[in-house]
């Protein structure tokens, strides 16, 4: 199993000062917090992460704010979610925004700790996410590995079939049955059968 | 009053004055017959038969007495007063002939000497004839031309406010237009010091030189008899040169409706200015609330940090991240001060209704022509005989109107043509575009990016939010004000409005 470490923040702000300031402040709060200048770097540059959080200026060249919400949300979904910051505020754009499923909506200048309180709302629960996501993607990395025959004991034995029934299914003998599980056990890095179900339950 | 009533009227007033002109006086008759008879052959007929009647009128006398030339004297005068001088000379010819022929006389003298002296005679009566002729006939010219010209006057007064003042500025005459201009008669106002009906007027400054006093070039007060109140416009002109006695013609014109068009303009005007200061101010406070939120939340934002390294610091940095946490109290207390004065000063897009397109640019009309010939540039406006009823805060457009027009204006100054055109066009069932086009320079490419920016500016003395404020106002109105290359050579502004919806049928 990997080692799931706390989530990223990236910080999309065309304001140096403002960019550099809540990177700081970011990290010094222990956070992993990375910087972009504009939309245009961000998506030049999108982090492969599969959960992160996003803090987004709303005015800025190239791709504005609300371009960003829409393009993250149709890439990444819920598990980067994502807070907008405007010194530009107005009820209709922020309405919209809501709508278009940002977490909160800050307006310029804020107090520093809501943000870092919000981030770190959001960080526990896509961290929840990211490590059932992290187990998901382990489990399916070594299935992967699995040749068609061996995955079929594999779904068998998750089923709770025993060696005789699999041969039965498959019509193969017993004992060929046990190479498999063996091949199996081995591939999937399952101590026992029960870490094998388990495994199997984890694909959800 | 139409064209074709006026000259109804001034033909109806010269019919009137027609009586004046007096009927055919015996010398007119004359003059017809001496047309007549003055005509060619005429003439030498009449000369003959009044020498040939006088001959024989002489026969008739014989039996009283002897007569030489005097019964021949009216076969001359006869042709003197209607007829040539030729005709004249010919009568006096033959009745010389007719004498030294008819008559036998003592001797070749006595025969000569009179007949000279009948010449003479004869002559003088033709000339004197003649001249008296020629006077009668230029009197009755000029007594003709005279009607005529009265009846003129009549017509002219008949048409226009005119009132006549004696020099002690009483009303001697009043047209009939201008009694119904103060609502009174003829009668009653006759009379009457003009100063009752137009306050504090006076004569006097009109003596002087009256085209040129610049007080009778503005308006003045005038009071109907009804106690209402108007602006009345006077040109005025002595009728002699001697201006201390003369009679004052007044000309009056009624400047209520020019009056009251000019303060819809003016009205029309200031409401354009006041939004325009309401919009610029709430442009000017949404960009310095804006520039100023990025470097109060950058500092909020340090501030913090510095807190958390000071809380790594334990016990000893408790003071200073307390006065750190008071810095960021300050901070965040500029961030509402700029967010309470955006407030106050943005403007709320009112809600929009149904405005014709046509009559806000109508009503704009004035103000634009107004900023046209300062450069010389023709603004034209174009638009399809579509339903031009769009969705619009009415005075919020006319000031996006009058700022693109205005910016096109300037644009084309220096250029050699000078035309702005508004193009307004139907899209579809929902969409209508406006375009403001001009002949100048045109936006260069590089600089498009930067042109709605607030603050940059290509003018000396501009702010640099004319655009800015206009996009916000096309924006409020749901559309994108953007820019491109006109047909026309220059620059051209366009945005869609939303059509207003059809209008029920009653």
């Amino acid at each position: 199993m990997p080692v799931t470490t706390t989530p990223s923040v990236f910080v999309i702000e065309d304001d140096f000062a403002v960019r550099d300031s809540l990177v700081l402040l970011l990290r010094s709060e222990g956070l992993r917090a990375r910087g972009f200048a504009s939309g245009v770097e961000f998506f030049a540059n999108l982090p492969t992460d599969l959960v992160a959080c996003v803090v987004t200026d709303l005015r800025m060249p190239g791709i504005d704010g609300t371009e960003v919400v829409h393009r993250l949300r149709e890439l990444r979904g819920d598990a980067w979610p994502i807070i907008v910051i405007t010194g530009h505020a107005d009820v209709p754009s922020a309405v919209q925004l809501m709508k278009a499923g940002v977490a909160d909506f800050i307006e310029k200048p804020f107090e520093p700790q809501r943000l870092v309180e919000t981030l770190k709302g959001c960080l526990a629960r896509i961290q929840q996410v990211g490590r059932e996501m992290a187990v998901k993607a382990d489990i399916e990395q070594r299935l992967a590995l699995l040749t068609a025959r061996e995955r079929q004991v594999f779904d068998a034995l998750a089923a709770g079939m025993s060696n005789k029934e699999i041969g039965a299914q498959l019509e193969i003998s017993p004992r060929t049955v046990e190479i498999f599980r063996a091949k199996v056990m081995t591939k999937t890095e399952a101590a026992n059968l029960s870490a094998l179900v388990r495994m199997s339950l984890g694909l959800g | 009053m139409t064209a074709e009533e006026i000259r109804n009227q001034a033909v109806t007033s010269a019919d009137q004055a027609q009586p004046n002109i007096e009927p055919v006086s015996p010398w007119a008759r004359l003059a017809t017959m001496t047309s007549w008879s003055s005509r060619g052959w005429r003439g030498y007929a009449l000369a003959v038969v009044g020498v040939g009647l006088a001959l024989l009128g002489r026969l008739g006398l014989e039996a009283f007495g002897k007569f030489y030339y005097l019964p021949l004297i009216p076969a001359v005068m006869l042709p003197a007063l209607l007829a040539s001088r030729g005709a004249t000379a010919l009568a006096i010819v033959l009745s010389i002939a007719a004498n030294v022929v008819l008559v036998p006389r003592v001797s070749a003298v006595d025969a000569l000497s009179n007949a000279l002296l009948f010449a003479a005679v004869g002559l003088a009566i033709g000339e004197i004839a003649r001249a008296r002729r020629a006077f009668k006939t230029r009197s009755i010219e000029l007594r003709s031309q005279l009607n005529t010209k009265d009846a003129r006057i009549h017509a002219l007064l008949a048409s226009a406010p005119v009132v006549t003042l004696d020099a002690k500025s009483t009303i001697v005459t009043i047209s009939q237009p201008a009694c119904d201009l103060f609502r009174t008669t003829g009668d009653q106002a006759k009379g009457r010091g003009f100063h009752e009906f137009v306050e504090h007027f006076h004569v006097t400054p009109t003596r002087s030189s009256p085209s040129q006093d610049p007080a009778l070039g503005q308006y003045w007060m005038g009071r109907r008899t009804d106690g209402e109140v108007f602006p009345l416009g006077i040109q005025g002109a002595s009728v002699t040169q001697d201006p201390e006695t003369s009679d004052v013609v007044l000309a009056l014109t009624d400047l209520s409706l020019w009056h009251a068009s000019e303060l819809r303009n003016r009205d029309l005007g200031e409401q354009l200015n006041q939004v325009w200061r309401v919009n610029s101010l709430g442009q000017m406070a949404a960009i310095l609330a804006h520039e100023l939120n990025q470097p109060l939340t950058a500092a909020a934002g340090y501030l913090q940090a510095t807190q958390m390294d000071l809380g790594k610091a334990g016990v000893l940095a408790d003071s200073a991240s307390r006065t750190a946490e008071l810095a960021k109290g300050q901070i965040l207390r500029a961030g509402a001060i700029i967010r309470r004065a955006r407030e106050l000063l943005t403007v709320e897009a009112s809600a929009l209704q149904p405005e014709s397109l046509s009559s806000m640019l109508e009503d704009l009309g004035p103000i634009i022509q107004l900023l046209a010939p300062t450069v010389g540039a023709v603004v034209q406006t174009d638009l399809s005989d579509d339903d031009d009823r769009v969705m619009a805060d009415r005075i919020q457009l006319q000031q996006a109107l009058v700022n693109l027009v205005r910016n096109a204006v300037e644009a084309v100054a220096g250029s050699a043509r000078r035309e702005v055109r508004v193009v307004g066009r139907a899209l579809d069932e929902t969409l209508y575009q406006i375009r403001v086009e001009d002949t100048g320079p045109g936006v260069d490419p590089d600089q498009i990016g930067r042109l709605f920016q607030p603050l940059t500016t290509t003018k000396t003395d501009g702010m640099g939010l004319g655009l800015s404020v206009t996009r916000t106002i096309v924006e409020n109105h749901g559309g994108v004000l953007s820019v491109g290359r006109s047909d026309l050579g220059g620059a051209v502004f366009c945005f869609n409005l939303q059509r207003a919806p059809e209008q029920p049928c009653p």
